[in-house]
């Protein structure tokens, strides 16, 4: 059985009653952000956990 | 200069953190009123907490109709103190509560809304994160006043401790607010951890803790921190679903996450990839996780956490 097929239908802003003035913000940008690099990956090898408090120690959270 | 409204946020009878957060980004852009919304004969006790940040004005609004009538009476009375004071700005608490008192103070004095704002200039334009956190957008309010909601834990408070100047006003609240009554209502039991969404620091444990959370929750109390779950944590009733972290629970945004025992699907990430440092911690060498972590263990988290716990304790002593 063929997929039903709507015609679709196009309007404009105005159509629909709507302006750009209609909004109350307006957006200046959107950027996408730049992706998490991957950081540092050890293997617990007993000491997983002192490795831990190392780097937390070392970038101050603790 | 021109006057910032911001609505004072407490937990249980004391201002929290996220005031002074609002106070500080409020400050860039003009001099700061915080609005205390108090139930009758209860406001100078909450006021008196309102003292960090840079807050000029205090201004303490009484009436009983806020805990009788919830939302719709505080918005009902802070949108009568726009209109009267004509605020350039007013900043908001992100959560459930402030984004729907922001829309409904929007709605009421014809200005533009932006909500979960992570940053506020001193124009007004404020800084956004979209899509979970994969787009940066700054907007700006282009109509009336710019009701702004900022996300707790964004903005770096300024916590100097401020005197301001206290001052009373009338609650206005009109008949249209009052068309649905609270029954009653119960503070939710508290344990000793901070909130979820203000925390500094969040500790959660996933499938790999195979529900024990013990080790998870020992680590958290070294820390101070809070405890998250991810879904699937959640869905097996080992933690309540509300600790969970994603899209479909809580959005965080702490100095510090540390994700144990959890593979990483798109969905939690949604909810913990704008946390300044990542630390994951996964038996398994290939989860997703570790692909956004800043610091990652392979290992397993029952002998990593503790060692951890260990470690934290004995650079305290």
């Amino acid at each position: 059985m063929a997929a039903k097929k709507k015609t679709i239908e196009q309007k404009d802003l105005a159509a629909v009653g709507a302006s750009a003035q209609s909004a109350w913000s307006q957006v200046n940008d959107a950027t996408p952000r730049p992706p998490r690099a991957a950081g540092v990956k050890v293997n617990d090898e007993g000491n997983g956990g002192e490795a831990l408090v190392n780097f937390l120690a070392e970038k101050k959270l603790i | 200069m021109s006057n910032v409204f911001i609505l004072a946020d407490f937990s249980g009878d004391k201002a929290t953190k996220t005031t002074a957060e609002l106070a500080t980004a409020g400050a860039r852009i003009g001099s700061v009123t915080a609005v205390v919304l108090a139930g009758a004969g209860k406001g100078a006790a909450l006021a008196a907490t309102v003292n960090q940040g840079p807050i000029a004005n205090v201004l303490v609004i009484e009436s009983d109709d806020f805990a009788n009538f919830g939302v719709a009476a505080s918005a009902d009375a802070l949108a009568a103190l726009v209109k009267e004071k004509s605020p350039s700005a007013v900043l908001i608490a992100s959560h459930a509560f402030g984004k729907e008192v922001a829309a409904r103070v929007a709605v009421l004095t014809e200005s533009g809304i932006i909500t979960d704002a992570v940053d506020v200039a001193a124009d007004g334009t404020a800084t956004q994160l979209v899509f979970g956190g994969s787009t940066t957008v700054h907007s700006k309010v282009s109509h009336g006043t710019s009701i702004i909601t900022v996300r707790p834990n964004s903005v770096e408070a300024d916590f100097a401790a401020s005197t301001p100047a206290i001052e009373n006003g009338v609650a206005n609240i009109s008949e249209a607010a009052k068309k649905a009554k609270v029954s009653s209502s119960q503070p939710p039991v508290k344990g000793g951890r901070p909130e979820l969404t203000e925390a500094n620091i969040v500790v959660s444990g996933g499938r790999g803790t195979n529900g024990d959370f013990n080790a998870v929750e020992k680590f958290a109390d070294e820390l101070g921190a809070a405890v998250g779950a991810s879904r699937a944590a959640t869905d097996a009733g080992w933690y309540p679903h509300s600790h969970q972290v994603g899209q479909t629970g809580k959005t965080v945004s702490p100095q510090l996450y540390v994700a144990c025992g959890i593979s990483g699907a798109i969905q939690h990430r949604a909810g913990m990839q704008t946390s300044k440092t990542i630390v994951v911690v996964n038996k398994d060498p290939e989860a997703p996780l570790f692909d956004i972590a800043d610091f990652g263990v392979i290992g397993d988290l029952f002998n990593v956490l503790p060692q951890a716990t260990q470690g934290i304790s004995a650079k305290k002593a």
